[in-house]
């Protein structure tokens, strides 16, 4: 067990491995995007959501933590330092979803879901264990039917929809997803965020979330982290992370933070600055 | 599923049946029944139409089920790896290579020392092609080398090429552009056991590395970012398809000349039917691809009465219906 993890005091589980992000740097090169950041550790079962202005570095923060950009620093799961694993070992504890499936493909939602685990050499032969895991998560996210239907015949929302059911069958120990609501509609939206936040919880996820919509990161995250220009601008509980001064510094925009009747956490944007 | 193994098996039917009727036809006044009698006790016909049928007919329709196989599961893995549907052999500069190999033979004489006359031209083009995809695969390995890249590259290649064997052609004697143009066209008349037995040595050397990649290729299709992030090694997938692509197209139209029709549009008439799932998508590929040539085989021996066309012409008027015929079903399908 690291000393970071085991010192965080809402830590109830001593003995689960948290992710730690370290003097992280990455970008492409001659253009450094991410520089030397570090985050408080996140535990199991976390949904920490990140937001930021456009260019801020959110994508390439999540591609970097997953290895698919180089980059120096550290990240550790546990005690397993995760940056410079090999591929196969890498995939085996992380998996970052982009944004979208490409739009042209000729397959089925279940074959797309079932790829996604006959992929790794450990679950190749059981394809009825795989088909049954892939049901199962299409059933969670509501579109269990569509699983015969061809990806290039459904709607943007259906594909993200898709894209998000392939990964959550993997059942990595970290998630990373990129922008995973933007093309859903209200039902979706929630009902995705929901069940991220269980499956979370269920099996001991870290989830790590870029979000564009404040609203919903604040409510259905544990933590936010703000990133702009590369660098880490606020960090914490959403009360603590989202503020007006925050908003205005990062979006350009002058924002409220409310309490609606019901009690939920909400952003309300006025002008921009 | 059970859906897809039907169509396969539908397709390896497809196949038997054309090969056997790429067997039966041919100039020489043999009925079907003598064929396919001689073809299960050898000797039960003259020895000269014994030969015709064990030293013609059945190398020349076995070539042309294999060529068919060959390049169309080369373009059906060069398609998925460039993430491009214009990939193939042929639009990627390896035929265009293997011709300029063959001129060089032909027009210039020039080939490997201790190549003897025969082989000097197959031997070249063979060489060429496979320099040629070597070439395209550095070109991969380049780490900021992206799917674009290489096909853009590959369509330089093309050019390149064509213009290196137009400029031989204009200083070449009439003989040796005859042969050349002749060359060029495709054509199954040079088949012997020799080539037959090359072409199924590659196949079985690549086909069980293709289909043990299957799955990989077909999470590929969404994208590289999540292959990669499903611990797939997306460089060596695309090198290991690089170097079985040469393999079989270097060696496909060596023994038969530039066809360029198979590689490209057999691939995408088993993606219409199957989907993209690599497990069926391969294997009903390369079926494909072979009945697309043996269908081509056997209407170039019979469209125009008396006369063997080259059937690098016919594989794209056979092609070509298919083709369209299952684009327009498709779109009304949806």
């Amino acid at each position: 067990m690291t000393d970071i993890a085991s010192s965080t005091p809402e830590n109830s589980m001593a003995s689960a491995p948290a992710l730690t992000i370290e003097h992280l740097s990455a970008g492409y090169r001659n253009r450094p995007i991410i520089k030397n950041l570090s985050l408080m550790p996140m535990q199991e079962g976390q949904v920490v959501s990140l937001i930021g202005p456009n260019a801020a570095g959110k994508s390439t923060l999540l591609r970097a933590i997953a290895g698919l950009l180089p980059a120096t620093g550290s990240v550790r799961l546990g005690d397993v330092e995760i940056l410079g694993l090999p591929l196969v070992d890498q995939a085996r504890h992380i998996t970052y979803t982009p944004q979208e499936l490409p739009q042209q493909i000729a397959l089925t939602v279940l074959e797309t879901v079932m790829g996604a685990l006959q992929v790794s050499r450990e679950n190749r032969q059981d394809v009825d264990a795989a088909m049954q895991k892939a049901i199962d998560v299409l059933e969670r996210l509501g579109i269990s039917h569509l699983a015969m239907e061809q990806l290039d015949r459904l709607s943007g929302g259906q594909r993200q929809l898709t894209s998000l059911a392939q990964t959550l069958v993997r059942e990595p120990k970290v998630l990373l997803l990129d922008e995973p609501i933007s093309a859903l509609d209200l039902h979706y939206q929630l009902r995705v965020m929901k069940e991220v936040r269980e499956i979370a919880a269920e099996k001991r996820m870290i989830v790590l979330v870029v979000l564009h919509d404040l609203s919903i990161a604040a409510r259905w995250s544990d933590r936010i982290v703000v990133l702009a220009n590369g660098a880490v601008v606020a960090e914490g509980t959403p009360q603590q992370a989202i503020t007006p001064e925050v908003l205005s510094d990062v979006y350009q925009v002058k924002a409220r933070v409310e309490s609606c009747s019901q009690g939920s956490f909400t952003v309300m944007v006025d002008d921009v600055v | 599923m059970l859906r897809k193994t039907l169509v396969v098996s539908g397709l390896a039917i497809a196949c038997v049946l054309t090969f056997l009727t790429d067997l039966v036809t041919g100039p020489s006044s043999l009925s079907a029944i003598q064929v396919i009698q001689e073809l299960f006790s050898r000797g039960t016909l003259s020895v000269p139409q014994s030969t015709i049928v064990w030293e013609l007919r059945l190398p020349q329709a076995a070539m042309a089920f294999l060529v068919g196989a060959s390049l169309s599961l080369a373009g059906a893995e060069m398609q998925t790896i460039l993430n491009n549907p214009l990939a193939s052999p042929f639009t990627l500069g390896v035929s265009s290579a293997a011709s300029f190999g063959a001129a060089l033979a032909i027009i210039m004489g020039i080939s490997l020392p201790f190549v003897s006359g025969d082989w000097m031209v197959p031997l070249n083009a063979f060489v060429c092609a496979f320099g040629s995809v070597l070439l395209l695969e550095m070109i991969s390995r380049r780490k900021a080398a992206g799917a674009n890249t290489v096909v853009l590259f590959g369509i330089a290649l093309v050019f390149t090429f064509n213009a290196l064997v137009a400029f031989m052609q204009f200083v070449s004697s009439q003989e040796a552009l005859q042969q050349l143009v002749f060359w060029s066209m495709g054509s199954l008349g040079r088949s012997t056991w020799t080539s037959v037995y090359a072409l199924v040595g590659v196949m079985l050397v690549t086909l069980p590395f293709s289909l043990r990649s299957a799955n990989q290729m077909t999470v590929l299709r969404m994208g590289e970012d999540r292959a990669h992030s499903f611990g797939i090694n997306v460089a060596r997938l695309r090198f290991m398809a690089l170097m079985r692509i040469s393999l079989l197209s270097g060696t496909a139209v060596a023994f038969v000349g530039t066809i360029g029709f198979v590689g490209l549009v057999a691939p995408h008439i088993a993606r219409l039917m199957l989907g993209e799932d690599h497990k069926f998508l391969l294997p009903a590929s390369a079926l494909a691809g072979g009945l697309v040539m043996s269908l081509a085989s056997v209407l170039s021996k019979t469209l125009v009465p008396g006369v063997l066309l080259p059937v690098g012409i016919v594989t794209s008027i056979v092609g070509v219906p298919i083709f369209v015929l299952l684009i327009f079903r498709r779109q009304s399908a949806i």
